[in-house]
């Protein structure tokens, strides 16, 4: 059994506990045993709270590391605004220590002190780096087969690279793996790196962006979208009802987690992993699961 | 127009943005940016001149500035190691400070200084996690003042009058 600390940040639970659910049901079959901690504020998040004030958004970043770190257990987060965070913050203070010194000198008030020991991964990161695919593949129950996956990477997965350290930003593999793994077939479409778009201030043109790479999905013939970030999902999942609102176009297209395709895979229900909540219907996709 | 000529090394001395003179104008942000493909009023490569120009009337209280969607499609190509992304966080911390604030931020601070998240942690979420047999969410636990002291939440923009006490 590995011992690891869930991040799990402010949307997944309070938003789209869905996502908490499906991890906590399917980590424990590949070994992992989830370790709550309580004090953890928000990350917190890496678009608006830094662009209001770098200093006090790595304070309150090192703040929740330095919880983690006091019991000596590794962190994994399941969101890709936290491991945006949470790994930046790292980098930033690893690189500097003058700049520690100063965000410790912060934290010496409240009696924490962060020292630079915790580790922090993403899930799928931990999964494939220190569990391994085939541990992936070993609990599964019942392989995805014939479900044609389209992938959407999101931003802060994995750039910048030289931070994240994940993969090829350009030319990705580690969702594929992971959707081959559990059986379904990764399909590449024209949009798969773009952004979702939710980071920008404007009614518009995220919905322009999301558009696009759902009209990419479409044309290439997938029966979901798999995805890793729960912002992107709010882009997707909701998006699709504000893009048939506002453009007139239904794409119908399901959006889902990559650890509730993961759930599917090992074998537990719909309502198992609350697929059953997403505003645009996976019923397309469970009829193919045999 | 009044030109503040300092601007470039105001933006270089923000944390993120000591890159910014490097930017010999290529143009690849420009050309990786999901933004400007929709919208040209969001063009990196004008935004880096502008603020090497010193028009920071017109930068700092512009929109555009709040369009970055921050991907990181500059920042993965640029030759130069100007990090565009940062860059333009740099000068939304400066925007910020000079008092130009997009009212999104304003709510979720207020939010965040009263439940440590970034939504409201209420009984409409915890019915959700209770249906699914999760534990409720309650504030977090040690989230005291002393916290939003360190972190500075207090003093971005001024408390508004109906902030509960934490």
């Amino acid at each position: 059994m590995m011992r690891l600390i869930p991040f799990w940040g402010c949307m997944m639970p309070l938003k789209y506990p869905q996502m908490e659910l499906a991890i906590r049901k399917t980590l424990p079959n590949l070994g992992i045993e989830l370790v709550d901690v309580d004090g953890f504020t928000c990350c917190p998040d890496p678009i608006y709270f830094k662009a209001r004030n770098k200093i006090k958004w790595l304070t309150v970043a090192a703040r929740n590391l330095a919880v983690a770190e006091e019991t000596g257990i590794d962190i994994i987060t399941m969101c890709s605004g936290c491991i945006s965070t949470l790994k930046e913050a790292q980098y930033l203070l690893a690189e500097d220590p003058d700049l520690m010194a100063q965000i410790n000198r912060r934290l010496k008030r409240i009696n924490r002190e962060y020292k630079g020991k915790v580790k922090v991964k993403h899930a799928v990161v931990m999964m494939r780096d220190d569990l391994g695919i085939e541990a992936i593949e070993k609990s599964v129950k019942r392989p995805l087969e014939d479900i044609k996956v389209a992938i959407h990477y999101g931003c802060h997965l994995l750039k910048p690279s030289q931070i994240m350290r994940v993969d090829d930003a350009d030319y990705p593999s580690i969702l594929d793996d992971f959707v081959t793994a559990i059986g379904a077939i990764p399909l590449d479409h024209d949009e798969k790196l773009l952004c979702c778009g939710k980071g920008c201030m404007d009614d518009e043109l995220p919905l322009e962006m999301t558009e696009s790479i759902f009209a990419s999905i479409e044309a290439s013939g997938a029966d979901c979208m798999g995805l890793i970030c729960p912002t992107c999902f709010s882009s997707f999942d909701m998006g699709q009802i504000m893009i048939a609102r506002q453009k007139g176009k239904t794409y119908n297209i399901p959006v889902i987690y990559i650890f509730q395709l993961l759930g599917l895979a090992q074998g537990l229900s719909a309502e198992d992993i609350g697929l059953h909540t997403h505003r645009v219907k996976a019923d397309k996709v469970l009829e193919k699961i045999v | 127009m009044k030109l503040s000529p300092r601007f470039k090394y105001e933006i270089a001395k923000e944390f993120g943005g000591e890159n910014l003179k490097l930017c010999f104008a290529c143009g690849i942000c420009t050309a990786s940016c999901p933004i400007r493909e929709i919208d040209e009023k969001y063009n990196p490569r004008r935004i880096i001149r502008m603020v090497l120009l010193g028009m920071k009337q017109r930068v700092l209280n512009s929109d555009f500035i709040w369009l970055c969607s921050s991907c990181y499609a500059c920042t993965e190509r640029c030759p130069q190691g100007v990090r565009f992304t940062e860059v333009m966080n740099a000068i939304k911390n400066l925007a910020v400070k000079e008092g130009y604030i997009h009212p999104a931020f304003a709510q979720q601070l207020h939010i965040l200084r009263q439940f440590g998240r970034l939504y409201e942690i209420d009984e409409f979420d915890n019915n959700k996690r209770i249906a699914f047999g999760l534990p409720k969410v309650e504030k977090t636990k040690g989230f005291t003042k002393k916290i939003i002291e360190i972190a500075g939440l207090n003093n971005i923009i001024p408390r508004r009058e109906d902030d509960k006490n934490v």
